[in-house]
């Protein structure tokens, strides 16, 4: 061995190091944040171009603040090549498609995180505007406007987060069920197993799209429930019917995490680990989530990623039908709802067209991305 | 009395696979010599090269692996008929087209992999696959080739051969497996068959009789045998010669009784004095220090220099040449052999 | 005398299985059927037999992970004596800590998601044995550089580690509780020749430090003779042959056991141009419907009493000092 290294003391020198960095990025993050919250607003800026430019720059100050972050964090803790955070990276990066993938969906975020700044007009709806409905796009209407007089770039900006907000919410709750689930069954096997995929091949068997055509269908025709629920909607923040939708694509959205989450379990809990940990007493429940589900979530983040960009799309398609967003809520689906009642005259084609490719771009961007993580967290598995 | 004519010659093999980590640089100069009707083993750790030197020489390396250098001089007269070369002197494997390739494999040279559930195809029966490589091999009817294949089974000692003629390979054992994975590759007749750790999946009983099959299948069919493994006791069980490889390199060749008594490299050494022996009981088993090197970065000049006790400057320089020692066929690549003798001399024999 | 360390008696373990058109037939795998044995300190007792005998399953029971359907394990750590079989909760915390286990498969022993720090302070803190972060962390680093690897490793992850040092990492987990039994089911089986050299050597230190016993599951002889004091020999879930390791190894006297260590591939050409050769004939049977009498008479090349070994089952017989067998041979 060259020379004695007090190991022990360079162990303690690293952890001082990033002690200290956590704690400068963190009060980074929280001023940056304020300032957000604070300074950067449609009401503080009102002319367009600059609240674009500082929106921009905000971005760019993040992305250099994180890039800095993680490459202190790198150098103090070195951790070789063959880290498979770092081979993951490496192989997403080099999926050409997965990476446009990644583009879109990151500008799709930013669109939502940032839709009242980047919007060229605000959300609160004025009478005025009735009277330039239908024009076509121009300087001061990029994409034109629609029937009601809405600014259609803007109408998109918001309803990107309408999309982002449904993807993310739905897959979040869906996947803690389908691992709970998943785990459970998997694990214990025999009756309990049984019981509960039985239980959900019945949720998968329905026929889905029909229900809630059904559901909000039946609301509508009942107008005292109707009003009732759109009360607690509005109590919410939520349109009503929306809401029905993002409930029904919870409750029937959790099958496909839970077959995934349930083989993986299968196989994993016959691993040395798990029975070492079971020797050493571990207690059932710290075997199930942190040794056997925290092993499943390579995958899981690929069907949740594919998840966001179907939930988009149903959604989008239920909106399309009238039987989700309503006329407030700018959600792309309905977007091109009304614009297809114009699609015929070809004048009117950009109100068809912008939330078309916006919702073209953005589930396509999820799905490669889904696609592209999968491929590379076990390049074996590519077809 | 074994004449010793040779069969296969290879020299300086360098085969590199290209990887997303980098280049691994897998055989670094193989060369050895094969005799007619001989069982050589090749011995070695993981990632010493052993099996990826059968694969360049049969040139079936993965799309990553390229055999950059290097020789492989085959004599065997029935080949070259095959392939109607009528020059004289050896074919040149490492020059051979593809569509020739095909021709050696299988008929000159066969391989024997360590999973017998990847080299059988688990729709066809049995007697289908037999058939298959022996209609391939002879110009035959059916009927003719049946009874070849019954005969081949009967070999191998799997009885009835009738009833093992029709059945699936998932429907047999693992030794059963691996019994006709022989007998397939025994089929086209083989002048060298290439055995990579064909029992390590089998249990001891089994694997008993499988490698004395081999050897008795050997000494009727004529064949030369090149046998990988790890396991040093297969070694000193069926082979006549040993190869000792290293991180890409073959560093001792010798006979057995000779490399087992009085072996010369300082790897060899570690490495027969690390196997737990039933004739002898001992108090610790000395091991080599260090570890296996890294084949993307391996070390300068000889490979085994920084876990070598013998390691010199002009180890860490230049790659040692296998030169002949103490007799014409033991063979060391090693810059201080004969310090090594030394102490070896010293001791009075290993251990 | 005093009361050994571990004492097993007429341990079964089955596993049920339904078969037939309407699941109504029930089949038993006798996995471990009537196994007996006692283990004292600073002594290893190998048990050795093919895939299929039922040693990792002896194994596994004997740590708990299978509830054993008879017989009886008690463990005797310091004077008081504790029923393994049905114990109290209490009696489960003592057990963790008197017997541990060493997997086989280095790529599978270690959650990969998990830091070194936790796999090896997991019993730690099960257990609480340690209190407060540096009180465990400290810990840990004794553990790990009592079996040679070096403190900086705590916080790194499985995957950054060679076989043989993930070995050492799954004695290190096994060490923690300071067990008084180590049950270890193939530990070097999946490593290289010198790297299995490092880890024996290890094993064999720690045990003259600690005062520890050992079980050490394998099917290569060559270690387990190497490694172990007391030698059981395991086929179809009996043990056939048991006794002192020394004795059974030069005078082994149930047919098994002469072939196994006849077809035991020695590395020394001289001894192996002279060994005698036994050659079983047919395959291992079915563990489901294992034969009648005694399990080995299918393959036995030295049947002494055809009606005798088909029909009754030998016990473990005492044929000298330390060197039991079950076979009608010595049994008249």
């Amino acid at each position: 061995m060259v020379g004695q290294v007090d190991f022990k003391k360079l162990e303690e020198e690293k952890k001082k190091l990033t002690r200290r960095l956590y704690l400068q990025a963190i009060v980074v993050a929280v001023v940056l944040i304020a300032v957000r919250l604070l300074l950067i607003s449609r009401e503080n800026i009102d002319a367009w171009g600059v609240r674009l430019a500082i929106v921009g720059i905000y971005i760019l100050v993040w992305y250099l603040f994180l890039d800095y972050v993680y490459k202190r964090w790198r150098d103090i803790n070195y951790k070789g090549e063959r880290d498979p955070i770092n081979r993951f990276v490496h192989r997403l990066y080099q999926n050409k498609l997965a990476t446009l993938g990644l583009f879109v969906v990151f500008s799709v975020a930013i669109l939502a995180l940032f839709a009242p700044e980047i919007a060229l007009y605000g959300s609160d709806y004025e009478s005025e505007w009735k009277e330039f409905a239908l024009m076509p796009p121009s300087r001061e209407h990029p994409f034109g406007t629609v029937s009601s007089g809405e600014d259609l770039f803007s109408l998109i900006c918001y309803g990107s987060q309408i999309s982002l907000m449904l993807g993310l919410g739905v897959e979040v709750i869906v996947a803690v069920i389908g691992i709970a689930l998943g785990v459970v069954s998997g694990y214990y096997g025999g009756a309990i197993d049984k019981i509960i995929h039985y239980f959900t091949d019945v949720i998968m068997s329905f026929p889905f799209l029909i229900l809630v055509i059904v559901l909000v269908g039946a609301l509508r025709a009942n107008p005292a429930l109707n009003e009732r629920i759109i009360d607690f909607s509005k109590s919410l923040g939520m349109d009503a019917h929306l809401l029905m939708v993002f409930l029904a694509l919870t409750v029937f959205g959790w099958p496909g995490i839970f077959r995934q989450v349930r083989g993986q379990v299968f196989s994993i809990k016959e691993r040395d680990y798990v029975a070492a940990a079971k020797v050493v007493g571990a207690s059932r429940s710290s075997i199930l989530f942190r040794h056997i589900a925290i092993n499943t979530l390579g995958p899981v983040i690929v069907v949740m990623t594919l998840g966001i960009a179907g939930v988009i799309l149903t959604e989008a398609g239920l909106s399309f039908l009238g039987f989700g967003a309503d006329i407030t809520t700018p959600s792309w689906g309905r977007l091109l709802s009304e614009g297809n009642s114009f699609v015929t005259q070809s004048k009117y084609l950009y109100l068809a067209l912008f939330p078309g490719i916006a919702l073209f771009l953005t589930i396509l961007g999820f799905t490669t991305l889904g696609d592209g993580i999968r491929d590379a967290i076990d390049p074996r598995l590519k077809l | 009395m074994k004449d010793k004519e040779i069969l296969m010659e290879v020299k300086d093999l360098v085969t590199r696979f290209y990887t997303e980590d980098g280049v691994v640089k897998a055989l670094e100069g193989v060369s050895f010599n094969l005799y007619k009707g001989e069982t050589l083993a090749l011995v070695g750790e993981t990632g010493c090269g052993k099996s990826v030197t059968a694969l360049s020489i049969l040139r079936l390396l993965s799309i990553s692996g390229k055999t950059l250098k290097g020789e492989v001089l085959f004599y065997d007269d029935e080949t070259k008929k095959r392939l109607d070369m009528s020059k004289e002197g050896p074919i040149e494997i490492l020059k051979l087209e593809q569509s020739d390739m095909l021709k050696v494999r299988g008929f000159g040279m066969a391989l024997i992999t360590q999973d017998p559930m990847t080299s059988l195809n688990p729709v066809y029966t049995v007697g289908d696959q037999l058939m298959e490589v022996i209609k391939l091999h002879k110009k035959l009817s059916d009927d003719e080739a049946k009874k070849i294949a019954i005969e081949l089974l009967e070999d191998v000692e799997l009885t009835p051969p009738e009833d093992i003629f029709k059945k699936y390979p998932h429907q047999l054992s693992g030794g059963q497996r691996q019994r006709i994975v022989i007998s397939i590759s025994l089929a086209a007749e083989p002048a060298l068959i290439f055995a990579d750790e064909p029992t390590t999946a089998l249990d001891v009983t089994i694997q008993a009789r499988v490698l004395e099959l081999m050897q008795e299948l050997k000494e009727e069919f004529q064949t030369s045998l090149i046998l990988i493994t790890h396991n040093l006791g297969i070694v000193a069980e069926t082979s006549d010669r040993v190869g000792v490889m290293y991180a890409g390199r073959v560093v001792e060749i010798a006979d057995k009784y000779t490399l087992f008594k009085r072996p010369l490299h300082p790897y060899s050494q570690g490495l027969i004095a690390a196997v737990p022996v039933i004739t002898e009981k001992r108090e610790a088993l000395s091991y080599i220090a260090g570890t296996v090197p890294n084949l993307i970065h391996p070390p300068s000049g000889c490979r085994f220099h920084p876990r070598c006790p013998y390691a010199t400057e002009i180890c860490k320089e230049k790659v040692p040449e296998l030169k002949a020692v103490e007799t014409d066929d033991h063979f060391v690549e090693c810059w201080h052999v004969d310090e090594v003798i030394k102490d070896l001399d010293k001791k009075g024999g290993v251990c | 005398m005093k009361k050994p360390l571990l004492e097993v008696e007429g341990l079964k373990k089955y596993f049920s299985f339904q078969k037939g058109l309407f699941k109504r037939q029930t089949f038993y795998l006798r996995a471990v059927d009537d196994v007996t044995f006692s283990l004292n300190r600073k002594k290893t007792l190998g048990v050795v037999g093919e895939s299929g005998c039922g040693k990792t399953t002896l194994g596994k029971t004997l740590v708990g992970l299978y509830k054993p359907d008879e017989g009886s394990i008690t463990l005797t750590p310091d004077g008081e004596s504790i029923d393994a079989v049905n114990p109290s909760d209490e009696e489960l915390k003592t057990i963790r800590k008197t017997i541990q286990m060493v997997f086989q498969d280095p790529q599978s022993s270690l959650n990969p998601r998990w830091p070194i720090r936790n796999i090896v302070g997991e019993p730690l803190d099960i257990l609480k044995l340690t209190s407060g972060r540096k009180e465990k962390e400290n810990r840990v680093i004794e553990l790990l550089e009592t079996v040679g690897l070096k403190p900086e490793h705590i916080n790194r992850y499985p995957h950054e580690f060679s076989g043989g040092q993930r070995q050492r990492i799954g004695i290190a987990r096994a060490m923690a509780s300071q067990p008084d039994i180590i049950v270890l089911d193939e530990p070097t089986s999946a490593v290289d020749v010198s790297v299995q050299a490092q880890v024996l050597n290890l094993l064999k230190s720690l045990q003259e430090e600690r005062n520890m016993a050992y079980i050490f599951i394998s099917h290569d002889l060559g270690v387990v003779h190497h490694m172990a004091d007391e030698i059981a020999v395991q086929y179809l879930g009996q043990i056939v042959e048991y006794g002192d390791s020394e004795k059974v190894f030069n005078n082994p006297l149930h047919p098994y056991t002469k072939a196994l260590l006849s077809a035991l591939p020695v590395a020394d050409p001289e001894f192996v141009a002279h060994k005698k050769r036994i050659i079983l004939k047919g395959t291992l049977p079915n563990a489901i419907n294992p034969p009648s009498g005694c399990r080995f008479h299918t393959r036995c090349q030295e049947l002494v009493d055809e009606n005798k070994c088909k029909s009754q089952c030998p016990m473990l017989k005492e044929v000298e000092k330390d060197h039991k067998v079950a076979c009608w041979i010595y049994d008249r």
